[in-house]
């Protein structure tokens, strides 16, 4: 039996061209990239066969938790800061300029009024593990409602545009109802509900 | 000068010039997936609804359709508002996939219309972003007139809002732009109790 000779290869092998891959990948992510706001909860939206969009950049969301807890938040951060002073002024609170400036930071919040401040003057990373219950809405005690003022007093007649409402498929009806009536009686007919795209039987 | 660098050289030993590059594509993929985790891609969509403001004017029962939705995804319906002449007031229960083609049957004419409109215009050459604006337009024209379908859209407290947006939905796969959210009544509270 002749002896057959298996040359014996480097293991090593060359990594440039897996390096051009990975960084052409990175550039393609860090030009697309927009960074994801943080969320107080996860919202599974319904779907729908609306195509349109919203200036992002500008809007007046409220959240709908699954457990029925309302959220409320600007997407600008220049606005943000108006809001809570002018929400100051609905309530008779001041803020200092620090606590504008953490405000400015807080894309949703769902915080009570009387919690606020306790809230913002958490560290960040205490934040986001801080259970926020909601803002309030039932009649007795409607911050919804002074939030919504503030927010009119900060955008004018834009609110009217820019106003959206994102809320969990399985979030009680009422709660909506509920947000829908304190809507209405500001007189913001004109709400964006945040959905997913779904195919439309027409086409 | 020359002649030291040049007994320097002699003595040197020739390197390779490749790199091992195995860090740097560790790195890069490190970078890739936090981009990949922190990115939004796509913009959510929207769907723009027009609450009615407050009382309106009276619409004609024989446009009107009540739709009320329930828990478990249950559906009730009767055409017209309130009792009817004869002072009856009957649900009949379906589901989504039922409402659709009730609100399609009634709304018969003016999709045929649409369909239409869209033959047209595809026929004249428009596609895409533009078929849809132009469509869209159409389709907000005819529902400004009076014999357009009105659905009235109630829920009770275990429907949910995936319920109402689908609903909402419904109306607009039908061609329906005039709808709305509106306070359930004791009657029909009653009635849905009595149909569980």
């Amino acid at each position: 039996m002749a002896k057959v000779k298996v040359p014996r290869k480097s293991t090593a092998v060359d990594m440039t061209a897996m390096c051009d891959v990975a960084f052409l990948l990175l550039t393609f992510f860090m030009l697309a990239t927009k960074f994801r706001p943080d969320e107080p909860v996860i919202v599974d939206t319904p779907s729908s066969i609306s195509k349109a969009k919203i200036d992002e950049t500008k809007v007046a969301q409220i959240t709908i938790g699954r457990e029925g807890q309302v959220f409320f938040g600007f997407a600008n951060q220049e606005d943000r800061k108006n809001l809570l002073q002018n929400f100051g002024q609905v309530r008779s609170m001041t803020f200092t300029e620090d606590e504008l400036y953490r405000f400015s930071l807080i894309s949703t919040f769902g915080v009570p009024a009387a919690k606020l401040r306790e809230f913002l003057n958490l560290d960040p990373s205490q934040r986001s593990t801080y259970d926020q219950p909601g803002i309030p809405i039932d009649s007795a005690n409607n911050e919804l409602d002074q939030w919504l003022v503030a927010g009119v007093m900060t955008s004018g007649e834009m609110m009217h545009e820019r106003l959206s409402l994102k809320g969990d498929r399985k979030s009680a009806y009422p709660v909506v109802k509920r947000v829908l009536d304190i809507l209405r009686d500001r007189k913001l007919n004109k709400i964006h509900f945040v959905t997913d795209l779904e195919q439309n039987p027409n086409e | 000068m020359a002649e030291v660098s040049q007994a320097g050289n002699r003595g040197r030993k020739r390197m390779s010039t490749r790199i091992d590059f195995t860090p740097m594509v560790d790195l890069g993929f490190l970078l890739i997936t936090f981009f990949m985790l922190t990115t939004a891609m796509s913009t959510p969509h929207v769907m723009k609804v027009m609450m009615p403001a407050g009382e309106g004017g009276k619409i004609g029962k024989d446009i009107a359709v009540t739709v009320i939705l329930s828990g478990s995804d249950r559906v009730y319906y009767y055409l017209g508002y309130g009792r009817d002449a004869a002072g009856q007031l009957e649900l009949k229960e379906t589901t989504m996939a039922g409402i659709r083609t009730v609100l399609m049957d009634k709304h018969a004419a003016v999709r045929a219309q649409v369909s239409a409109e869209r033959d047209r215009l595809i026929a004249l050459g428009f596609k895409d972003a533009e078929l849809e604006s132009r469509l869209q337009q159409f389709i907000e024209a005819i529902n400004t007139h009076r014999d357009a379908t009105f659905v009235i859209i109630k829920a009770d407290d275990r429907a949910t809002y995936e319920n109402l947006v689908d609903m909402v939905d419904e109306c607009r796969v039908a061609n329906i732009l005039r709808y709305a959210i509106v306070d359930i009544t004791p009657e029909e509270l009653d009635l849905i109790e009595t149909m569980l």
